[in-house]
């Protein structure tokens, strides 16, 4: 039978007394048993006068010794309560993510005023990232894209090299080294109907038999174009972009063996890409592929026949096994050139990486608006941390209570994070949110820049989630030092005593304002600039009557493709143009002013080189676009 | 606390957790030590020297099952670490050459 304790013999009150005045914290538990255990067993064996000398001497003993209040935390039992005060501990993490959500509630306008401000340059930052993610980390969709390469003819003279369709059939029939495949551009109405009025022109892609399987192109639904779709008699098939599959056919499951129209002729649709999969040309995916050989299908409407087209086709080449590009490269040369009807020297061929995606001089466009973003970005994060030591400032009370309760400055600054965090949490979906509606508004900014499709893949959201850390990681930086400076007498000292966290955060709080102002001022600088600069572009001379000039781009059909044929009916073309009120006159161009190509020629002129841009226009061209003459005449 | 000495009291209280069937508490090292040297020996020095040994590493720790006859409170019982283990049999060692040094002389 165990007796009640209160049944035992007690130790000397005194001396009881003088044990709980000991500093002992967690190790109060184990000594007071220990010492009660002790004294009983002594009063058993010795009697109760020198138990009781024994107990005040161990309790003597005790303050005279250190005793560490707090034993190294073992593995095996964890007491209950320890390390609730030690911030790296998960106890009372939910309790402090409740406190500062009550915070943050008491105090709605300075929250939302630090949400939106954040939120926006987050936003801003996210379109910025999101823009570079498209154009440079996003794959291809492309199998091994290092080892594939675009094949570049170039040459000193008018007009540049190019091969027709048995050439590129020749090749791919005899080259040993590498595997040629080639593809071609060009625009053409498609629709679900054979109506052409209502079709967007968009771009189809012509490709060879073997594009999609060299690439390692494959699909959502249906099946890639294979060989057979290239023999003669095939039937007319095409492969959908996923983009074509969503707008024109509402993502339909049933979308396999519908017919498209592609410039009012009708195709077969037997597969659709892949969403990553655009192609060797990142910039240019297109609406839809269809095998090269079925061109003829839609001969009416484009101006390209076999076995010659009215543009070069692009090659893509990539090299066998261990052959290095250089050898591919060298057995190219040796086939091609006999080929073409100009002498060797005349002819370069370069193998040009489809892996650099984005041009030198759009990239260095892109990390300045993006260090334009992130100056920003450090705006906002300034803003939102001197609202947060604004607003730590007023909380004086409740931190010294927390800390005269016993609360550890870690876990005061764990609070500051937390609040930080929600700030910086809520501002990062701002920003993803903005990822919708914002993509529009970034094109209309840098127009120059190609329209590349923007989505929240899972780079873009570990890009918010570091940046939301990172900023609410800086913002609470102020507001903890704030915590860490505070005392729990601190509430009740006057104001201008000059305590050492007063001044702390006075200095905080200037350098943050300092920060603000200097920022504030590199972005107003950059401003005026850009205005500037957009100002004299708008009122720049550029050689034409950009007011009154409208370049339309016809979309003719039945016209065929002998040239002859076509150029007898330009003239009706222009009579039904210039019937259209309000139209003064009318005239052709092959490549329009600020248009998105040309045609480089490199002339020797006086022994010197010159690279001319040549366009082929109708006679009355230079009036209708109010080109004026500084010397000579229009024809 | 020097990590690479252990003192004449720290050595006392090590071979009694030793000689203990371990896990053992304050009080029976504390009854031990004092049966065997016939000296007294308060808790506090005890305690010290557990904290002590704790610290070196070759001791460890952890609470015990509250028990009625403690009034529901627990014990803070101490296990001899490898290390601590390792070290008596070296200090019983050491002494024991000394033991055949003195012994030869005589």
């Amino acid at each position: 039978v165990t007796p009640h304790p209160s049944s035992l013999p007690r130790p000397p009150r005194f001396a009881r007394l003088l044990l709980r005045l000991r500093r002992l914290g967690r190790r109060r538990e184990d000594v007071e048993a220990d010492l009660g255990e002790l004294f009983r067993v002594r009063t058993t064996t010795w009697g109760r006068r020198r138990a009781t000398r024994r107990y005040w001497l161990d309790v003597l003993s005790l303050w005279r010794r250190p005793i560490r209040a707090e034993p190294p935390a073992s593995p095996h039992i964890t007491p209950r309560g320890v390390g609730a005060d030690r911030w790296w501990t998960p106890i009372g993490l939910l309790s402090d993510l409740r406190f500062s959500l009550r915070l943050l509630r008491k105090r709605p306008w300075t929250t939302a005023l630090a949400t939106i401000g954040l939120g926006l340059a987050m936003a801003i930052c996210t379109l910025a990232f999101s823009l570079l993610n498209a154009s440079e980390l996003k794959p291809t969709g492309v199998e091994d894209p290092d080892g594939v390469f675009a094949l570049i003819l170039s040459g000193s003279r008018a007009p540049a090299p190019a091969l027709d369709y048995r050439d590129i059939e020749h090749l791919r029939a005899t080259t040993t080294r590498s595997r040629v495949e080639a593809y071609l551009h060009d625009a053409a109405t498609v629709g679900v109907t054979d109506g052409l009025d209502d079709a967007p022109a968009q771009r189809v892609q012509f490709v060879t038999a073997g594009f999609f399987d060299m690439l390692g192109g494959r699909t959502s639904i249906g099946r890639p174009l294979a060989a057979a779709d290239a023999r003669p008699g095939a039937p007319p098939v095409a492969v959908l972009a996923q983009t074509t599959w969503l707008r024109q056919f509402d993502r339909a499951p049933d979308v396999l063996g519908r017919t498209i129209h592609v410039a009012g002729a009708p195709f077969t649709i037997v597969g659709v890409a892949r969403p990553e999969f655009t192609g060797p040309a990142r910039y240019s995916t297109p609406a839809l592929w269809i095998p090269i050989e079925q061109a003829r299908f839609v001969h009416e409407y484009l101006d390209i026949g076999l076995p010659r087209w009215s543009q070069p086709a692009r090659l893509v080449v990539r090299p066998n096994g261990h052959v290095a590009p250089a050898q591919a490269l060298e057995e190219l040369r040796g086939r091609i050139l006999p080929l073409l009807s100009v002498a060797d020297d005349d002819v370069r061929l370069t193998l040009d990486d489809i892996g650099n995606r984005m041009s030198t001089s759009d990239l260095a466009i892109v990390v300045v608006v993006g260090a334009i973003f992130a100056l920003v970005l450090l705006l906002a994060a300034a803003n939102v941390a001197n609202l947060q030591l604004a607003a730590a400032s007023t909380r004086g009370h409740e931190i010294g209570t927390r800390l005269a309760i016993g609360a550890s400055r870690g876990r005061l600054v764990r609070q500051m994070l937390i609040e930080s965090l929600l700030v910086s949490g809520a501002a990062g979906l701002l920003g993803l949110l903005a990822l919708g509606w914002g993509t529009p508004l970034v094109y209309w900014i840098l127009r120059g820049l190609p329209r590349l499709p923007i989505d929240a893949d899972w780079r873009v959201l570990l890009f918010v989630g570091l940046v939301s850390l990172y900023v609410g990681v800086v913002t609470a930086v102020a507001p903890a030092r704030f915590a860490l400076t505070a005392t729990a007498a601190g509430p009740l000292r006057r104001p201008d005593s000059g305590s050492r966290s007063a001044t702390g955060n006075g200095r905080a709080r200037s350098a943050l304002v300092s920060a603000q102002a200097a920022a504030s001022l590199v972005l107003l600088v950059l401003t005026a600039l850009l205005t500037r600069s957009l100002v004299t572009a708008t009122r720049l001379d550029v050689g034409f009557d950009v007011d009154q000039t409208l370049i339309v781009m016809p979309g003719v059909r039945g016209f065929g493709t002998d040239p002859g044929r076509m150029a007898a009916r330009w003239p009706e073309i222009v009579e039904r143009i210039n019937a259209v009120p309000g139209v003064e006159s009318t005239a052709f161009s092959q490549y329009p002013p600020f248009g998105s190509s040309w045609a480089p020629h490199i002339l020797e002129i006086n022994g010197e080189s010159r690279t001319l841009l040549r366009d082929r226009t109708s006679s009355g061209f230079f009036a209708t676009a109010g080109i004026s003459f500084t010397e000579g005449r229009a024809y | 606390v020097k990590p690479d000495r252990l003192g004449e009291f720290e050595e006392l209280t090590l071979l009694a957790i030793c000689a203990l069937d371990a896990p053992v508490y304050g009080v029976p090292v504390q009854q031990r030590v004092e049966s065997v040297t016939g000296r007294t020996v308060t808790m506090g020095g005890v305690y010290g020297a557990l904290d002590r040994l704790e610290a070196k590493g070759l001791v460890r720790s952890r609470f015990g099952e509250p028990t009625a006859t403690r009034g529901g409170k627990r014990k803070r019982l101490y296990t001899p670490t490898a290390q601590g283990l390792r070290t008596v049999h070296e200090l019983r060692q050491v002494r024991e050459r000394l033991w055949r040094a003195i012994e030869a002389r005589q």
